[in-house]
């Protein structure tokens, strides 16, 4: 199956600033893929060289079988990280403008928005001014603003920012039934809790380059199970020191540890038993955060004139 | 229904439901009447003075004066009742008294005086551009010139009769003979010679220049406030993820444009009837069409540089600074309106016939005052569709990438870059 989208040598100065290199990578049909990167790394710029608001200074971009920008902007939902509506309108006037600037008939945005305001709860909100919404609720009204044309392709610019943990839950749940329904999804963030959880294939860009890319999966599996996830109580600040750990990541609820290939974890077990009281011990792939922040310092490392 | 017209669709109904825009439409006629009417008013009850009295001193250095122009003054009809009071001087001590009559003037006690020169009467026979052969009036108010003829008027009288009767001719004469001599003006035009409306006319010209103007300068900061809205607010990216930002910004231009034309329509139709029954010739139905083609023509320009202009600010503060140039060219029309209204075929007025900044005002002007030929009328037209198009060209470049910039405005240089771009 072809790519929806497909990004090659790509590059997009900014009067001096280069914000996206040489970039490439392609979005296989039907996946949720994640644009993950620190914050400044291009990854807004990218989306919007994606979507043709920007366009790039060198490369190409082919999106959803290579049609014409403008008109495969019909097919696309997107979510920028700015947030905004007209605070002015009411929010049913809003999302049926919203739905019909997609090439969208009167008739079925008009039910389109019915439904999606139902499924969220805001129904009775349709004849109120945005203005007068709660910010997780025009939070709400954004993402519906998003899907109610439904896209072949959804772009979500750090979609779960300033959400609380039942609009998150919500929302990701409609994630996954569109991704199961067909839709390609694009996630951009720098949250890697959560691009775990979701995403079947990533690409990582540090400074507008590409360090990482392909599915998830394989990517953790290429890192070995070289990772200790350890719940303890009690003073573990020795733990540093045993030997053949390379490095230690302390999430306060448990510490994630990185030791060598040959280092023998029962007997790193037995070793921390003597000093504290485990509740839990196990040996994991990485986690994606530990492999982000591995592979950003690393870049960072090497291109040293360019982080200053 | 395609993209663009959607915009519009929007901007129109969301502009015509908020209130500052039905305000505008009922405010506006007011505002214009009460521009028209009420200066005039005021104006012809002071040049008239009716019901009010004014205190004035006389300084008669002829001593043969004093009494004919108190009467004359006291005995004037429809005027103000004058109280007239002489101030004896000499030659010696008229300084002195002068300069007591200033500190009354200033204390209003007195509202003006008079100093009669002592060789006024015999003028007519040896001038002498000297204080001696003049009449001088001192008055708080210089510009009050009704007032002034009066007292200008009964001292030439006096002083007419005195000579005449120098030469045997009665007064009561010169009185007769004076009677009944009036003029009127009558303006030619279209080969038929109809009675002037001078005043009426220029002023109305004056009102056509003033609703474009007004018109313009509404629709085009609106339409500037709306982008640096959607900018500020971020809608601007979720629109340009669904429209190109060459239908953003000509939906937007369009929609408020159609308000704009709503707006002007009405006002049009407010004027026309209350001047129609005034009778004022100047209210003509071509007029008034010319009026909402200049007003289109006007709009599309000045409204897509206004809407450029929105584009690169992030504040209507930063906004105010850039539109300092398109407001000025907007307000020169208002500043030589007199002189082109006075003179509508001089070169000035032709040239700015064809400067597509100054075309709509200026040739609605030439027009309501004295039509010019209709090749004229066509370039200025087809000046003003050349600019649009290339003015539209050049801001669709800037628009789409200004947008999308936030922090720093750019400079002139910068933004001439885009326009360049690709």
């Amino acid at each position: 199956m072809s790519p929806v989208i497909s990004v090659s040598d790509v590059t997009k100065r900014f009067g001096d600033v280069t914000a996206v290199r040489e970039l490439s990578f392609e979005v296989p049909q039907g996946t949720i893929f994640g644009l993950l990167g620190p914050n400044g790394a291009g990854k807004t710029t990218t989306l919007r060289m994606i979507l043709g608001i920007f366009l790039p200074d060198e490369g190409s971009i082919s999106v959803l079988d290579g049609q014409g920008v403008e008109e495969a902007k019909d097919r696309i939902g997107y979510l920028p990280e700015e947030r905004g509506l007209y605070r002015k309108m009411k929010v049913g006037d809003v999302l049926r403008f919203f739905c019909e600037i997609k090439g969208v008939g009167k008739e079925t945005a008009r039910k389109s928005v019915n439904y999606w305001l139902d499924r969220f709860g805001l129904a009775d909100w349709e004849n109120k001014k945005v203005e007068e919404l709660s910010r997780g609720m025009q939070q709400k009204a954004q993402f519906i603003a998003t899907i109610i044309h439904q896209p072949d392709l959804l772009i979500l610019d750090e979609p779960f920012s300033g959400m609380d943990p039942v609009s998150t839950a919500q929302m990701k749940d409609i994630v996954i039934e569109q991704k199961n329904a067909g839709t390609t999804i694009i996630l951009s963030t720098h949250i890697m809790e959560q691009a775990e959880k979701l995403c079947d294939e990533i690409c990582l860009i540090n400074k507008g380059t590409a360090v990482l890319k392909g599915s998830l999966a394989e990517i953790k599996r290429s890192y070995g199970t070289d990772s200790v996830h350890i719940r303890y109580s009690g003073d573990g600040s020795f733990i540093e020191q045993l030997p053949g750990i390379e490095s230690v990541d302390d999430y306060a609820n448990y510490i994630e540890l990185k030791v060598s290939r040959d280092a023998d974890a029962s007997a790193l077990l037995r070793e921390i038993c003597t000093k504290v009281a485990v509740t839990r011990f196990e040996v994991v792939e990485p986690s994606l955060n530990r492999i982000f922040i591995e592979k950003v310092t690393q870049t960072d490392e090497q291109d040293p004139q360019d982080s200053a | 229904m395609n993209k663009t017209l959607k915009i519009a669709h929007r901007e129109y109904v969301v502009s015509v439901r908020r209130k500052s825009f039905l305000i505008g439409i009922f405010l506006m006629p007011l505002f214009i009447a009460g521009m028209a009417i009420l200066p005039s008013l005021l104006a012809r009850k002071a040049m008239e003075g009716k019901g009010l009295t004014k205190s004035v001193a006389i300084i008669d250095l002829t001593g043969q004066l004093y009494s004919d122009v108190k009467k004359m003054l006291e005995e004037q009809r429809g005027g103000p009742k004058y109280m007239v009071e002489e101030i004896k001087a000499t030659g010696a001590n008229l300084e002195e008294r002068q300069t007591e009559l200033n500190e009354r003037v200033k204390k209003k006690q007195l509202d003006s005086y008079v100093v009669i020169g002592k060789k006024l009467i015999n003028s007519h026979i040896q001038y002498e551009d000297s204080p001696d052969h003049k009449i001088r009036c001192y008055s708080r108010n210089v510009t009050d010139f009704g007032e002034s003829q009066r007292i200008q008027g009964a001292i030439r009288r006096t002083i007419i009769d005195l000579r005449l009767r120098d030469v045997g001719i009665h007064p009561a004469i010169t009185a007769v003979a004076s009677e009944g001599i009036y003029m009127e003006t009558m303006e030619v035009k279209k080969g038929e010679a109809k009675k002037s409306q001078g005043l009426a006319n220029f002023f109305g010209a004056f009102a056509f220049v003033m609703l474009l103007f007004f018109g313009l300068q509404i629709s085009g900061q609106t339409l500037m406030q709306g982008v640096i809205e959607e900018k500020n607010s971020r809608i601007m990216e979720v629109l340009l993820s669904s429209v190109s930002p060459k239908e953003l910004m000509r939906g937007k231009i369009l929609g408020l444009g159609a308000v704009g034309l709503t707006m002007m329509v009405l006002w049009s139709a407010v004027g026309y009837t209350a001047a129609r029954l005034r009778n004022f010739d100047i209210a003509t139905l071509p007029n008034v069409g010319y009026m909402l083609v200049f007003f289109l023509l006007g709009y599309a320009f000045f409204g897509t540089l206004m809407a450029t202009v929105g584009s690169v600010c992030n504040s209507e503060k930063e906004a105010q600074q850039m539109m300092m140039p398109i407001m000025l060219s907007l307000v020169l029309p208002l500043m030589v309106w007199f002189n082109i209204a006075q003179r509508p075929d001089s070169t000035f007025a032709r040239v700015l016939s064809v400067i597509p900044f100054t075309v709509p005002m200026i040739m609605m002007l030439r027009i309501a005052i004295q039509t010019p030929p209709a090749p004229e009328i066509i370039i200025s037209i087809v000046i003003m569709l050349i600019s649009i198009h290339i003015c539209l060209w050049a801001a669709t470049k800037v628009f789409r990438t200004g947008v999308l910039m936030y922090g720093k405005k750019p400079g002139l240089r910068e933004i001439i870059r885009w326009v360049k771009y690709k």
